[in-house]
């Protein structure tokens, strides 16, 4: 019997990867300086999650699921901070959850631009004050008159109410045939 | 994404969205940790309120790609002009607070505490709360602990007690004594700091970064110390009146740096390994003026199994030894030895090394590599550190000791053009809770506890 063919290793995997997940990441980043240094953070993630990857499922799918956070990541900084508040076991378990979530995709994404567009103005203005980077929530809260503690929470409700918008929209949609 | 939110008590819930929003204080942090520790549905839940706050900014900053319903287009335009208006009325009103329109104390509330840590004030009548305004003219006396001020235009101010610090208007203060830190968000006026017979004039010059500039100041009265330290953009600092003397030091950033145009180094691994590392250390400086070290392979064989982790080993002259750091890829990270992350992609093609640091640095460093099939660690290289501070935007990637070893190393990754904008340090034990915190430009900090980890906030 033929000597079974040995899996390649994981960094022999990712090293025949390296041109697909360049140009994978290039298509997601407007700016193509950053290419090499998202790429180097795609490529330190997946060594550090090896554990986690399950032998005989399909790695590069796998690898380009981390790449899409990371380039997602690297424009917002946000991620990045947040999760750094955390220790670096925390933060790792939290980053590969967020990794494995199905994100941004279309479907989810018109769910919640139908969901924003019920908002009242005042919803809208308070999210576009919490987001929008030319503002902040402490200005828009002074001309509202409430504190910066009220507009946070505040906050908080319309991101569950529209969190449960979503939700539901998307189950509804699954259930129309 | 699921929706689990019914799930969880509205008390845990409130933890995950002060921690979106940034606003989540360290004690409540800590909480959340422990909270997220032992359940990972709790992780679960928080990943995917962190992913759903972040699909919604995207849909919010690039309303262009949004499609409302008639009805609503109607209602966003109305929304738009009324916005437009409010922000032409917010504008007037800024104007005015610039120009010094409104008489000390007459005016309509201009600046915010928007924090409060452990915070005791001097004299038991002035005790200002989260979220109450300062008035023009008002001395803020704190005795210990924290409090942060944002400024309707956005310009943000912590302070370390015991600080006494007067705050005139929206652009300008004065420090008699203690420490601030000051962010200015780009693009907007320039901001004076009065401390020791000295005006500090900090430029918004957003060239470096979007994020506008942060600037710290150490004004030790008792000493008659002067310290300074910009994190980014430009600072110009003079003295009031002739013959003024005070002291400015440990950190004079402001003035520009030299820094070596290049020199370069071979080294060579010594020992037994088939491949022979060569590799060169260039000191360059960038267009933006930081310092950083870059080693390039220029003669290697790539035959040999990658090392599963690299690290850097500093010594300086004042210190035998110093921390071990990891060297990660080529990119420039540099960690602790204890994350152990793999360095596959080794030797790198062209791996930096950023440090920047509160004082120039003398001393050597050593790179090793482990390998794994070796199971042992080799020494690759060994050279010598000569360098002055980075000029301008240091990243407090390394802190140092007075004695010029090193403390702890940042957790956010340097990247070029990215500058690190530091708020409060945290020092946190290996249970979570916090020991001790402190402003990031207090060099004097010594950490005895090895197992210690250092936080440093982004402000």
């Amino acid at each position: 019997m033929p000597p079974e063919e040995p899996q390649p290793s994981i960094d022999q995997q990712l090293s025949r990867l390296q041109p697909e997940l360049r140009r994978f990441v290039g298509s997601l980043l407007a700016n193509p300086s950053d290419v090499d240094d998202v790429l180097q953070e795609v490529n330190l993630t997946v060594w550090a999650k090896r554990d986690e990857f399950e032998e005989g499922t399909n790695f590069r799918a796998w690898a380009f699921k981390i790449a899409r956070f990371k380039a997602l990541a690297s424009h917002r900084d946000t991620i990045r901070s947040r999760l750094s508040l955390f220790g670096d076991d925390l933060g790792n378990r939290i980053e590969s959850l967020m990794i494995s979530d199905p994100g941004f995709t279309d479907e989810r994404t018109e769910a919640l631009q139908a969901c924003l567009s019920q908002l009242t103005s005042n919803q809208v203005e308070l999210l576009e004050a919490r987001y929008a980077r030319e503002s902040t929530l402490v200005q828009l809260a002074q001309k509202k008159g409430i504190s910066a503690d009220s507009a946070h929470k505040a906050i908080s409700r319309l991101r569950i109410q529209l969190r449960q918008c979503v939700e539901k929209r998307l189950q509804s949609d699954r259930s129309t045939p | 994404m699921s929706n689990h939110s019914r799930d969880f008590t509205d008390s845990f819930q409130q933890l995950v969205d002060r921690w979106i929003d940034g606003n989540i204080s360290p004690d409540e942090l800590a909480e959340l940790e422990a909270e997220l520790s032992t359940s990972p549905e709790k992780q679960r839940y928080a990943a995917e309120s962190l992913l759903f706050s972040e699909q919604l900014a995207l849909e919010m900053e690039t309303p262009q790609v949004r499609k409302p319903a008639p009805r609503e287009l109607i209602k966003r335009r109305t929304l738009v002009l009324a916005a437009i208006g409010a922000t032409f009325c917010f504008l007037i009103l800024l104007v005015n607070l610039g120009n010094h329109a409104e008489p000390p104390g007459g005016s309509p509330d201009f600046a915010f505490i928007d924090r409060l840590e452990n915070a005791e004030w001097l004299t038991t009548e002035q005790t200002p709360t989260f979220d109450s305004e300062v008035i023009r003219g008002e001395s803020l006396k704190l005795a210990k602990g924290f409090v942060g001020v944002t400024f309707t235009n956005g310009t943000r101010l912590l302070i370390e007690g015991p600080s006494s610090l007067t705050i005139h208007d929206t652009h300008s203060v004065t420090l008699e004594n203690g420490k601030l830190v000051l962010s200015l968000p780009a693009g907007s006026d320039s901001f004076s700091i009065e401390s020791a017979g000295y005006q500090i004039q900090v430029a918004s010059n957003s060239r470096e970064s979007h994020e506008g500039n942060l600037y710290g100041l150490l004004y030790d009265r008792p000493k008659n110390l002067l310290q300074t330290s910009v994190y980014s953009g430009d600072v110009e600092i003079q003295p009031l009146a002739d013959g003024k003397q005070a002291t400015i030091g440990a950190m004079p950033v402001f003035n520009e740096v030299p820094i070596a145009e290049s020199f370069s180094l071979a080294l060579e691994r010594t020992e037994a390994s088939a491949a022979a590392h060569r590799l060169e250390i260039q000191l360059k400086n960038e267009e933006t003026g930081d310092g950083f070290f870059q080693l390039i392979e220029s003669s290697t064989s790539r035959e040999s199994s990658p090392p599963s982790e690299c690290w850097l080993k500093l010594f300086t002259e004042a210190q035998s030894q110093s921390d071990d750091f990891l060297v990660q890829g080529s990119t420039g990270r540099i960690a602790k030895k204890s994350d152990s992350f793999g360095c596959f992609a080794f030797p790198p093609d062209a791996m930096r090394i950023r440090l920047s640091h509160d004082h120039p640095m003398q001393g050597e460093a050593f790179l090793f590599a482990k390998n794994p099939s070796f199971h042992r660690s080799d020494f690759l290289g060994r050279w010598t550190i000569s360098t002055h501070s980075a000029a301008k935007a240091s990243a407090k990637l390394l802190r140092l000791r007075s004695d010029g070893s090193i403390v702890s190393e940042s957790q956010h990754r340097p990247k070029t053009n990215w500058y690190f904008r530091a708020g409060l340090v945290y020092l946190i034990d290996s249970n979570g809770n916090i020991k001790d915190r402190w402003l990031p430009m207090d060099s004097d900090h010594l950490i005895s506890e090895a197992d210690h980890s250092v936080l440093i906030e982004r402000y």
